[in-house]
Formats: structure tokens, C-alpha cells, sequence
């Protein structure tokens, strides 16, 4: 087990400054705050330590981090390949969330995965706060060969839908390969 | 061939007890399939659009009838006729049924409804009960389980020392 953060930056970003507990940090401030946590605590991945259009400031944090902590962009990438392009080229991120309806086809959504993998990032499975019993997400991991899957607490059945649906693949769809 | 005979779509109610979009499929052969689409409260701002009403007599203005009528007018029938299992054509012919970089005409929540709809149509009709993979793929995952609420939304903030 690891401690994963979803930081959210975007939300208390303003003017370039991130505030944060009564101060005014830049990207470089942020990268401090959050540096010692990833050995302190075990901190195995951040989603969206900083904000969605502070490109500059992601590529400094990715030199800073990137080896020793998976990085993801959510608002920062969208689930968009022409962001993801940009990220690649840039050195901002190391991993990307995927949320089919950021971008709105399973063809695109395959398109960021594949790029993702290509280019040595990871991509992270995820679930929206507003879901239904649909467990198509389980098999879109699967199907991608995605490592990891972001739905939340093993509470709630629109969580567990798709919790259920990953143990019902591996347990019984192909029952030629349980060795 | 599998053609796609018949897309209908209706409104349902997601976690939070919010409309969203549930579209349906049918083959030639009878065989059909369904895909509800999920929604984000914390949305990035770079992201493709999702419609809703905006008529605050129906749920707030947080109604997606016009997003089911665009499945019913305007992508369904875009697809009919078309092979299911060419999901790459499906997904283009409906992105330029949208016509926009964002899809904010007809509605990402329409669109990727029709979209996950066809693959499960297809994935039903082959007689393999998940959308892709195969016999060496891994099936398990490292999950992510929220130990805490987002700040935004929880009463007391978390502190951690530095």
C-alpha cells in the first residue's frame, strides 16, 4: 500500500501564485512543500500538483520529481492528445488520468492511452464523481492494459459496479489462462 | 458486417441523483446493448463539453433531454447503417456529426454514450463479454481508494506535517 495524492491545484491557483494555508507559493514553492512528503510518507504518485495551464511550472516540477514520483495530469491533460502531445514534449507530467468523457469517444480515448505508453508515461483508469452501475470503466482498463484504476472507496455500488466487474474478468472471461 | 440498425436514447439519474445519458444500440440481428455515460463536479477547464438543459423548471437547469434528442436526431442516425465493429469510423462519423473541436454542439455526455454503446454491441455480438483484451490480459489492477474527502468538500481540513 501507498500513500497517492489528488492535489487539485487548479482550485486555489490565482495570478500565478498557488494559495495554500494562508500563503503565496510559486511552482517552485509548491515543489518544496510537496518534496519532502514523497519520502516522509511513501508518496508513490500526485495527480495535479499544480495548476491546468502552468506548463512552465510542471516541467520544473517533473525535473525536480519525476524520478522518484508518478506525476499525473488530469485537468492538466483532459484525456486530450493534443495535450498530451504537449506534455510529452515538454517533460510536464509522467503519467496521465483518463476520463473517457473529458474528450468524448473510446477512439480518442484509446489514442491517449497508446500515445501514454509509447512515449514512457502511465496512464491512470479513472471514474467521475457522478457515476452510474455502468462497469464499462473495468473494461476499458483491461482492455488498455492501463496498471492502474482511480474509482474511490469500496463503498457504494456505482464504485463497486466496477470493482465487481474487474473480479468478474478476471475470475471467469477467460478461464484458459487461470494459470 | 455487424450493422447498426436502431440507437435510442433516454435521461437516468447518476450518483448524485443528477440527469445524464444512457444510449442503447441495436444490430441488424437483434442483438443490442446500452452505455450510460458518467459527470464530473471538479471539471478541467480544457475539457470536452458536457450539454445540459439549462431549463431550471427540470432538475436545475441539469437536464440532458436536449443531449438524448441529439442521439435520437442527429448521431444515431449518422450511424445506422454503419458497421459496429469499426469503432475508429463509428467515433469519427460522430465527431463530425458534432462538427466542433470540443464537442459542444451535440454534447460529449451524447456522444461518448453512442460511442461506449457501439462497443459493448459489438463485444456482446462477439460472444466475449469484455469491450477488447484477450486471453493474457491482466485482469487486476492497482486500485486508488479515497481515504479522505476533497478539501472543498469536507468540513475540517486535513493538516500534514511538512
Amino acid at each position: 500500500m501507498n500513500i497517492v495524492l489528488d492535489v487539485a491545484a487548479s482550485h486555489f491557483y490565482e495570478n500565478g501564485r498557488y494559495r495554500l494555508e494562508g500563503r503565496e507559493l510559486t511552482a517552485a514553492g509548491m515543489a518544496d512543500y510537496l518534496e519532502p512528503w514523497v519520502e516522509k510518507y511513501g508518496v508513490r504518485s500526485i495527480e495535479d500538483p499544480l495548476a491546468e495551464d502552468d506548463w512552465e511550472g510542471w516541467q520544473l516540477l517533473t525535473s525536480r520529481l519525476g524520478k522518484q514520483v508518478r506525476l499525473v495530469g488530469d485537468d492538466l491533460f483532459v484525456t486530450n492528445l493534443a495535450r498530451l502531445e504537449k506534455g510529452i514534449h515538454q517533460g510536464a507530467a509522467n503519467a496521465v488520468l483518463v476520463k473517457m468523457n473529458q474528450i468524448g469517444t473510446l477512439t480518442e480515448t484509446f489514442q491517449v492511452i497508446d500515445r501514454a505508453r509509447e512515449a514512457g508515461f502511465g496512464a491512470v483508469i479513472s471514474a467521475r464523481s457522478g457515476e452510474t452501475e455502468d462497469s464499462f470503466l473495468a473494461d476499458l482498463a483491461v482492455a488498455s492494459g492501463a496498471g492502474e484504476i482511480k474509482i474511490g472507496s469500496i463503498t457504494r455500488s456505482e464504485r463497486l459496479a466496477k470493482y465487481n466487474r474487474l473480479l468478474e474478468i478476471e475470475k471467469w472471461e477467460w478461464p484458459t489462462s487461470a494459470n | 458486417m455487424m450493422r447498426i440498425e436502431h440507437v435510442r436514447a433516454l435521461e437516468i439519474l447518476d450518483s448524485r441523483g443528477t440527469p445524464t445519458v444512457q444510449a442503447q444500440v441495436w444490430l441488424a440481428d437483434g442483438s443490442c446493448a446500452s452505455a450510460q455515460v458518467p459527470s464530473g463536479a471538479s471539471t478541467g477547464r480544457h475539457e470536452a463539453v458536457e450539454l445540459r438543459d439549462g431549463d431550471l423548471s427540470r432538475h436545475a437547469g441539469k437536464g440532458v433531454l436536449r443531449a438524448v434528442d441529439n442521439i435520437e436526431t442527429e448521431l444515431g442516425p449518422a450511424v445506422v447503417g454503419m458497421n459496429a465493429a469499426d469503432q475508429a469510423a463509428i467515433d469519427a462519423r460522430l465527431i463530425e456529426t458534432d462538427g466542433t473541436p470540443n464537442k459542444q454542439r451535440l454534447g460529449a455526455n451524447a456522444v461518448l454514450a453512442v460511442s461506449c454503446a457501439v462497443a459493448r454491441v459489438v463485444a456482446n455480438a462477439m460472444e466475449v463479454t469484455k469491450v477488447a483484451g484477450g486471453p493474457d490480459c491482466q485482469a487486476t489492477k492497482l486500485p486508488f481508494v479515497f481515504c479522505t474527502r476533497p478539501f472543498s468538500r469536507s468540513a475540517q481540513p486535513i493538516l500534514i506535517p511538512a
